[in-house]
């Protein structure tokens, strides 16, 4: 009884509704992989319960209460306006790959989650420098955002910076390709250069040994020994 | 009455805890101290003789095979809200309840089920508010069973325990909008809302594993013959911070508490490295994001000083040290040899009190730890934090297991 008495003292101090995960915000979160021939990016839209009904109704246009394929389809398009992706400096063309949405109940209890995969191409795998630029403003007087930059499954791309605004609608990331091609030119470069330190040092180890037995070899008398 | 259960519910995993069996006697005796393999045999027998304890029904309803899809099924939300399988707490009775907390005192180190039992006892506190304070957050009213309810008749009821189809499965290909299932009565709080699963049968030499958890837990606890792995695991808080029987209850106290010290521990250049430019709302990486590795920010722990780089692992071992002391062991020295490569990120105000994000990543670890927005607040909310803990080589021992 005691303590039960005492959680309940607690609980007088907690807020109304505490269990609150958080219902009043659409959390959009952004996932991009980096591959040598494009940009994959996961987007997943998850609005809290308070707004489940605000957010289902943009996505039921002819509000009969479900979400016919159609409807997906034009939500989906209507998230790709909202999100960019530059790559270099242009604009890339991002393409809707896959999509899946949640049924009513579960956007109503904050639990939905619409998936919206997409993809664009891009020659990341071209040796050097790049620079991709994502950005979502989707819902933004709504929104919460999350933008991450997955690890690189390729160990030729090599994520050298990444940059965000403080609310994380963009994710700016600089990068570095390193190709098979370069890493032999790379690689054959330093044997040469190896092959050439040697040569150098060899020729200077035998000038100055030369140069003692000038100096010690009285036989020599003074004449070039070479 | 509850007061009495509950007691003799600690009085007994106390005892079991201090008295050691024949066998791990005898294994103390040849070994001089515990060991890896002592922690599995305690384990598995403590597993087999809880499923003794159950009958058909309920050990049905607990089992499943090691690779069922069951073993990615948890989450953060309550029950009801996205079910759970497995037996549930509230159904089983005391001598039942006995043998299950023997199970998760032989797999988890004694302060690791301290904390699984304080967040049990924060969901407990939360499900009073919800009565107290009607409507859910979530647009129904708390329905969870009287508190410390165990059913009368001592025996588990097999029907309600578990065993309901998930509704949070993949959503692709069908018609969405459909009205709720029959079996969904909206969010359900306190510690009878927490299941046991077991997946793959109790072994010595064959991977198995335990599931456990509720709303913000989820204890996943894998077997492989003497090694014993913890990821992906999340515990999490609401309320963070309780009052029980006059004493004031932290489940993730440390955690928040040894980030402040560490954060304020650093000069300000390695401040400006560790402390992101940006807001972070929730983990990155939570439930159902596994086998993904993010780009790891913040600052290196190469760049950290010895003390640092301690303080650093010290605060690592706050979800590490929930796994049994031989395992969390083997895990901290993995840990410390992948150091150098370990970074740390924060996000937040700096001052102990407010509420900040954080985030320790390194080659066999990934651990955030993510405040959550208060509704109606632009500010975290210092009394409802969520954490994750994975190992992007290691999550439900696959790097074990595809040995």
């Amino acid at each position: 009884m005691k303590r039960l008495a005492a959680g309940l003292l607690c609980v007088c101090a907690l807020p109304a509704t505490a269990a609150a995960h958080v219902v009043d915000e659409y959390l959009q979160v952004a996932q991009i992989a980096l591959e040598s021939d494009g940009v994959r990016v996961e987007l997943r839209l998850i609005p809290g319960a308070q707004l489940a009904d605000r957010i289902f109704a943009l996505i039921d246009l002819d509000d009969d209460g479900l979400l016919s394929p159609a409807e997906q389809q034009a939500y989906a398009r209507r998230v790709l306006q909202d999100v960019t992706l530059d790559v270099d400096g242009r604009r890339a063309n991002l393409a809707l790959a896959d999509l899946a949405f949640p049924v009513r109940r579960e956007m109503n209890e904050g639990v939905g989650v619409i998936r919206l995969k997409l993809a664009a191409q891009a020659a990341l795998g071209m040796a050097g420098d790049h620079r991709v630029e994502f950005r979502n403003d989707h819902l933004p007087e709504l929104g919460a955002y999350l933008a991450n930059m997955l690890v690189p499954a390729s160990d030729k791309i090599e994520v050298l910076r990444q940059q965000r605004d403080p609310r994380q609608h963009g994710l700016r990331v600089d990068l570095h390709t390193r190709t098979a091609a370069s890493r032999w030119f790379w690689g054959a470069g330093l044997g040469l250069f190896g092959l050439c330190l040697s040569l150098v040092v060899g020729r200077v180890r035998l000038s100055a040994r030369t140069r003692n037995r000038q100096v010690i070899d009285p036989g020599c008398h003074g004449f070039d020994i070479r | 009455m509850k007061v009495t259960t509950a007691a003799l519910h600690l009085c007994v995993l106390l005892a079991a805890c201090s008295r050691p069996t024949a066998q791990q006697q005898q294994n103390a005796a040849t070994a001089g101290t515990t060991t890896a393999a002592d922690a599995t045999a305690r384990t598995v027998a403590a597993a087999e003789a809880f499923l003794a304890t159950l009958d058909d029904g309920g050990r049905t309803k607990i089992s499943f095979d090691f690779n069922n899809q069951q073993k990615s099924k948890w989450s953060n939300f309550p029950v009801g809200v996205y079910p759970r399988n497995g037996v549930r707490w509230g159904d089983l009775n005391a001598t039942q309840r006995d043998a299950a907390l023997r199970v998760l005192s032989t797999a988890l180190s004694k302060r690791g089920l301290q904390k699984v039992q304080q967040i049990m006892e924060g969901d407990e506190v939360l499900k009073a508010a919800e009565a107290l304070h009607g409507s859910g957050p979530m647009g129904s009213a708390s329905a969870g069973t009287p508190m410390g309810g165990t059913p009368a008749g001592g025996t588990m009821n097999a029907t309600r325990a578990g065993g309901r189809p998930m509704s949070g499965a993949p959503m692709g290909g069908r018609r969405a909008g459909a009205g709720p299932p029959t079996d969904m009565a909206g969010p359900k709080f306190g510690r009878d809302e927490y299941y046991l699963a077991f997946l793959g049968a109790p072994s010595l030499t064959q991977p198995w594993m335990i599931q456990f958890g509720g709303h913000h837990l989820a204890i996943n606890v894998t077997m492989v013959g003497r090694t014993s792995v913890l990821t992906p695991s999340l515990p999490a808080a609401q309320p963070a911070i309780y009052k029980l029987d006059g004493q004031t209850v932290r489940p993730l106290g440390s955690e928040n508490d040894k980030s402040f010290a560490l954060i304020n521990a650093l000069d300000a250049t390695q401040q400006t490295k560790a402390i992101l430019a940006y807001q972070v709302s929730d983990l990155v990486l939570g439930p159902g994001e596994d086998g993904k590795t993010i780009q790891p920010e913040g600052i290196k722990a190469s760049d950290l000083t010895a003390a640092q780089q301690r303080m650093l692992l010290d605060l690592a071992h706050e979800w590490v040290g929930i796994l049994n002391d031989e395992a969390a062991a083997a895990k901290m020295a993995e840990l410390e040899a992948g150091l150098p490569e370990t970074w740390f990120a924060w996000s937040g105000p700096t001052t102990n009190g407010s509420s900040a994000y954080f985030r320790i990543q390194g080659p066999t670890l990934l651990i955030e730890y993510a405040p959550q927005r208060a509704r109606g607040s632009t500010g975290l909310d210092l009394d409802h934090i969520h954490t994750i803990y994975r190992d992007p080589t290691n999550d439900y021992g696959a790097r074990l297991v595809h040995r």
